[in-house]
């Protein structure tokens, strides 16, 4: 408490200017992707990284939990982005026909579809309670002015993007529908495309509202399902492994990562080593204009995931997180649940990793279980590294450039493009012994912290 | 069949435990995981491939000319091995661990990429080295047959392993290093050359991955830079299984993980392709009962 209080009187600007400074970057990087909503000023090429760069954030800020804020040291993170990829495309792919692409309408007689329904209901009721309770979180909480100003700033900026999304329709529509519409509205868009219903873009005001909710609804279930499915993972990882620590934590959770990986693809219905298909460009153009809708859902969610984070650790339960962190046996004297706050923070780290895989799978259209192997959990962690350990606008500094360094290599000539993975990792290496003698301490701030 | 796969088993255990002794000194000396191990060993067997090539030594096999080649996978890894340690460890040793073990999983990236670079990224054959065909049956008994080269891996392990046993146990040096492994800055005030000794130490594990880089392709006469991808992580579990830090629970990690693989891939049904997951599956489960490995030491932490 002490520490927070000093920290903020006596850095005050500083500490303004650290929790500010990172929002016109991402403030730039939604700017970007509402320019994808133009056909032709980005290609699918750079379509893709920008949507790559987001699902990265959500992945880093959330490792970022795990491994900085509470101080375990997972190596499994891909596992969990595996479960909630697959668990959220297999739902897509095998539910998501229930609701009939045509009309709108649901089959009532079925009772699957009708559980759907309500599944769907309580999760979108559920996800809004939490979200607005963040927002409220976020500004209650914060003391000062400068404090919440980031979550001010954020909440326009959402709203902001919601309304420059939806305005693009053009729908003249009665005021009180207006609000639902604006929020609504680039939901049904995305999730027309996303199911192939080839309903045209500007069709969905004129729907009935719930109908209209209903195939976000069905896109956020995916999602959601994907995220609750590798929480359960975590927990199932998280609850034995725990008890261990430093290395044989992270090998044992590298482990767990790879048991995963090593299940799906011996799993039937998952496709096994060939992969899993998922039909939702069936009528689009391609990846480039498949970017163009579900480029909301992909900073939505990078952009809730940090809030939500950002608020964890500044609670009192992040408090008790972090204390954990410093030294367990000292917590455990403060009559600190040592094992909850651990599981709890794995838990919800492997939550957003699922949403951010589910976004992953719905996104590329097509998994492959080798796609989450060994080294991409090992990227995850080294953006979590580089960015500052406990730090999350390093992870998600770190997340952006990790992300664009390869793609920057590859648009050189010949010889760098060829051996760019050569370079990146050399940089790396050079990065980390640069970064020993600590001249962009300013850069790269976070925690000092070893293993152990 | 039973006894075949036994034979199997112990085969790719002797080679894990090569590796893994690599894991386990750096550890025991460093409390680094060195994650470039495995490319250490994918270096050992390219080595061999383009020793033997450019010396043609394979067109008529000799026992020299495999032990030539041999001797020169040692030396290049060696030499690579302390070259690392010297380049991207050294100058991180007072940091915090966890950005050794990034700079570690840095070079791995950069030893099986630049690989590829340089050798390319197919698989090549490697050619026969053993005078006599490596896979011909030396001898058989109920029903089974040993290859020629599980008798000379099996050989060349026990040899190398009484060697490092000797050079631990018995030599000066090898005092040092245990030394350094007990308590590094005890070691120093001791008067023992710190530096020397981790290159020491990292030179021994290169030459023992060499081994088994140069073993491996000639059991499996193939070639690529992502070869030490996979063996070096089951390396590090057996290390780990086998108590990290201790030599003789590397070996004993490398043997029970090896007899585990082939079990599972051999009795479980479609069990070939649960192997890899078995491996980690052990590596959990022993873990729990035990999280210092098998034979490791309980440290009792100190408030």
């Amino acid at each position: 408490m002490s520490s927070r209080k000093s920290d903020q009187s006596g850095h005050a600007l500083g500490s303004a200017l650290k929790s500010a400074w990172l929002l016109p970057a991402l403030f730039g990087l939604w700017w970007i992707g509402t320019r994808v909503e133009n056909p032709g000023v980005f290609d699918p090429y750079y379509a893709r990284i920008v949507m790559l760069i987001g699902i990265n954030i959500t992945l880093a800020v959330s490792l970022q939990l795990i491994n900085g804020i509470s101080g375990q040291f997972s190596l499994g993170h891909a596992g969990f982005m595996a479960v909630g990829a697959y668990i959220g495309s297999y739902a897509t792919t095998t539910f998501g026909g229930i609701i009939t692409p045509k009309d709108d309408l649901i089959d009532f007689a079925n009772p699957c579809a009708m559980a759907w329904y309500f599944i769907c209901l309580g999760i979108v009721v559920g996800l809004g309670i939490v979200v607005v309770y963040g927002m409220f979180a976020l500004i209650r909480e914060s003391s000062r002015l400068h404090a919440s100003l980031p979550g001010i700033l954020m909440l326009l900026v959402l709203a902001w993007v919601i309304f420059d999304v939806s305005a693009s329709a053009g729908n003249p529509v009665a005021p009180a529908y207006f609000v639902w519409s604006r929020i609504f509205g680039l939901l049904p868009r995305t999730f027309d495309t996303l199911m192939s219903a080839g309903l045209p873009a500007a069709s969905h005001c004129s729907a009935w509202l719930p109908q209209v909710m209903l195939k976000p609804i069905c896109f956020l279930t995916a999602l959601f399902g994907g995220g609750v499915f590798a929480a359960i993972a975590g927990l199932l990882v998280g609850l034995p492994t725990l008890r261990l620590r430093g290395d044989y934590l992270a090998i044992a959770t590298l482990g767990a990562g790879e048991i995963i990986r090593v299940v799906i693809t011996n799993s039937e219905p998952l496709g096994r080593a060939t992969g899993l298909s998922i039909p939702v460009y069936a009528n689009s153009a391609g990846a480039g204009e498949a970017a163009h809708y579900i480029f909301p859902w992909v900073y939505g969610v990078a952009l809730i995931t940090t809030l939500l984070i950002w608020r964890l650790k500044h609670s009192a339960k992040g408090r008790a997180i972090a204390a954990v962190r410093e030294d367990e046996i000292a917590a455990a004297a403060m009559g600190i649940d040592i094992t909850h706050h651990k599981v709890i923070a794995f838990i919800i780290g492997a939550f957003f990793a699922g949403v951010a895989g589910a976004l992953y799978g719905h996104y590329d259209g097509y998994l492959n279980p080798n796609t989450f192997n060994i080294m991409r959990s090992i990227e995850l962690v080294v953006m979590v590294t580089l960015g500052g350990l406990g730090s999350i606008w390093g992870a998600i500094v770190a997340a952006i450039v990790l992300t664009l360094l390869p793609e920057v290599l590859r648009n050189q000539p010949v010889f760098i493009k060829e051996s760019r993975m050569v370079i990146y990792s050399l940089l790396l290496v050079l990065i980390m012994i640069c970064r020993a003698k600590r001249p962009w301490r300013w850069v790269l701030r976070g925690r000092r912290a070893d293993l152990a | 069949m039973f006894l075949q796969q036994l034979i199997n088993g112990i085969t790719s255990g002797a080679i894990y435990a090569l590796i893994a002794v690599g894991y386990t000194m750096v550890y025991g000396v460093l409390r680094l995981i060195n994650f470039a191990h495995g490319d250490i060993y994918m270096i050992g067997a390219m080595t061999g491939l383009y020793a033997s090539r450019w010396m043609k030594l394979s067109d008529e096999p000799r026992w020299s000319s495999l032990l030539l080649v041999l001797l020169m996978a040692m030396i290049v890894c060696a030499i690579l091995g302390a070259l690392i340690e010297f380049l991207a460890y050294r100058p991180l040793r007072n940091q915090p661990r966890i950005n050794s073990l990034i700079t570690a999983i840095g070079i791995s990236m950069f030893l099986e990429f630049g690989g590829q670079q340089v050798f390319g990224a197919t698989p090549q054959a490697f050619p026969e080295m053993m005078p006599g065909g490596s896979g011909t049956a030396m001898f058989t008994f109920y029903g089974i047959s040993v290859a020629r080269v599980d008798v000379l891996i099996l050989a060349t392990t026990l040899l190398m392993m009484l060697a490092l046993s000797w050079m631990v146990m018995k030599t000066r040096t090898g005092l040092a290093l245990r030394a350094v492994s007990f308590r590094f800055d005890t070691a120093a005030l001791m008067g023992i050359n710190i530096n020397r000794i981790v290159s020491f130490t990292f030179v021994l594990g290169s030459i023992l991955a060499a081994v088994a880089g140069v073993l491996v392709a000639i059991k499996f006469p193939k070639v690529d830079p992502l070869m030490g991808l996979m063996p070096g992580v089951k390396a590090f579990i057996a290390a780990v299984l086998g108590g990290i830090g201790n030599l003789p629970g590397a070996v004993a990690g490398g043997l029970l993980l090896g007899l585990v693989e082939v079990f599972v891939a051999g009795y479980m049904p479609q069990g070939s392709q649960y192997r890899d997951g078995a491996a980690f599956v052990i590596l959990i489960a022993v873990l729990l009962v035990k999280p210092s490995g098998l034979l490791g030491k309980n440290v009792i932490e100190k408030v």
